[in-house]
């Protein structure tokens, strides 16, 4: 046996070898012919050698160590969790049923234009969203002709003329909206020293983007009784931190809706959600389709390689091998 | 409903100007719309009143202390985070 190579009957995987000689499974015997370093042929009813008794204690110390390892480094997670950080995550959002999540639904389109209507009327004043360009909302929530009535309310500074001056022109659909303030210093200065972000990708620049934005339009309650925020500020449980800048600023009826959908502060902060998550993900209809058509051409093109892999390998798996004696 | 109304307008119209009568008359007719998630929220405290019952039992421990540094932040994340777990899924059925 010494110097020899064990040559198993039967196609084995790699994995199986291994189990067996780690566990020390125990095949049947076999009549294995063995063929040794100085050419002779022998015979040997063998079994695989069951792991020596030392290495059985070393592995099971060492598979101890593992789990006891493994035990204290997740007590010392948990226990290195203060309980004040709950405010510094801000309370967790819950999940709401948006009609566009699902891997084959798309946006409320209606809901679209009338969370855009929401934007210009309550958030346009200090929130800008200067990636939209209004030529983006045609055939998504308004018609060519409607675009161009809503681009053209707006006055859009416009490059040098034939004079060398700058000067204001009514907007085109491929201008972007129009943001409330020159630069952020000048949003900051006007809202108290903080800045309202650009929302132009706010549902995918937060964490559970559309239900934190419902969450947080909708949250504003009364403080825990201990917690008190200074003036100028207000609480807000979904917050990081707990104090927002922003005040309250959905309520029922803020806004007359052109179809006439009743207007109640869920309506109103779902549409705008609805919007904003159009404004960050505006391909989401379309990668839809496109990835219901490749994920299925992929599932039968997996099906197509393994049947061919499968055919291709039958020989070799279905091979037999045939020991004999040697006398 | 408009003349009876004038008249309490007249009546009125000493303690304050006759416009808010009018203007609230205009908006009756149009249909108000009443937010439903507080009422999904009243009905889901049922299912979180042992969080509730923990807040306010934090409430009361901090109120005899003064120093500024106890707070109920905990209680009240538990809590509110149950009734959103319980009125998330209603509150769409409601609105369009």
């Amino acid at each position: 046996m010494a110097g020899g190579r064990a040559l198993l009957s039967g196609p084995r995987s790699w994995c199986e070898l291994l189990l067996a000689r780690r566990f020390g499974i125990q095949n049947e015997k076999r009549n294995v012919t063995l063929c040794s370093q100085n050419g002779r042929w022998m015979t040997e009813n063998s079994l695989p050698k069951r792991s020596s008794q030392s290495q059985d204690q070393r592995s099971t110390l060492s598979n101890i160590a593992a789990l006891v390892g493994a035990g204290a480094m997740g007590m010392l997670g948990l226990a290195g969790f203060a309980h004040a950080d709950e405010a510094e995550h801000g309370l967790q959002a819950p999940s709401y049923p948006w009609s566009h999540s699902g891997w084959f639904s798309s946006y409320d389109h209606a809901s679209i234009r009338r969370g855009h209507q929401v934007y210009k009327e309550v958030c346009a004043a200090c929130h800008a969203m200067s990636l939209v360009t209004y030529r983006d909302l045609i055939g998504v929530a308004y018609t060519e002709a409607e675009v161009k009535a809503l681009a053209s309310e707006i006055e859009v500074e416009d490059g040098p003329n034939d004079a060398g001056e700058m000067f204001m022109r009514p907007g085109k659909p491929s201008d972007h909206l129009q943001a409330p303030y020159a630069n952020e210093q000048a949003a900051r200065a006007a809202n108290g020293g903080a800045y309202p972000p650009d929302l132009s990708l706010i549902c995918k620049a937060r964490h559970n983007g559309q239900n934190y934005i419902f969450s947080l339009l909708m949250g504003y309650r009364d403080a825990p009784a201990g917690i008190s925020v200074r003036q100028g500020l207000h609480y807000n449980p979904y917050f990081i931190g707990g104090a927002i800048a922003m005040p309250k600023v959905i309520n029922d009826g803020q806004v007359e809706y052109d179809d006439g959908t009743p207007a109640s502060a869920s309506q109103i902060a779902k549409d705008v959600v609805t919007y904003l998550s159009w404004a960050a993900e505006p391909e989401a209809d379309e990668r839809k389709l496109i990835g219901a058509k490749w994920i299925l051409g992929a599932c039968i093109a997996l099906f197509q390689a393994g049947y061919f892999k499968r055919w291709k390998w039958a020989p070799y798996k279905s091979r037999r091998i045939i020991w004999d004696v040697v006398n | 409903m408009g003349s009876g109304f004038r008249v309490r307008c007249i009546l009125a119209w000493s303690l304050r100007g006759c416009e808010h009568e009018e203007e609230a008359s205009v908006e009756e007719e149009v249909v108000e719309a009443m937010d439903p998630k507080p009422e999904i929220e009243d009905s889901c405290k049922p299912r979180c009143v042992k969080q509730l019952i923990s807040y306010e039992a934090c409430v009361k421990r901090i109120e005899e202390d003064e120093n500024g540094q106890k707070h109920c932040t905990g209680q009240y994340f538990d809590y509110w985070g149950c009734i959103d777990q319980c009125a998330a899924p209603k509150l769409f059925r409601k609105i369009v």
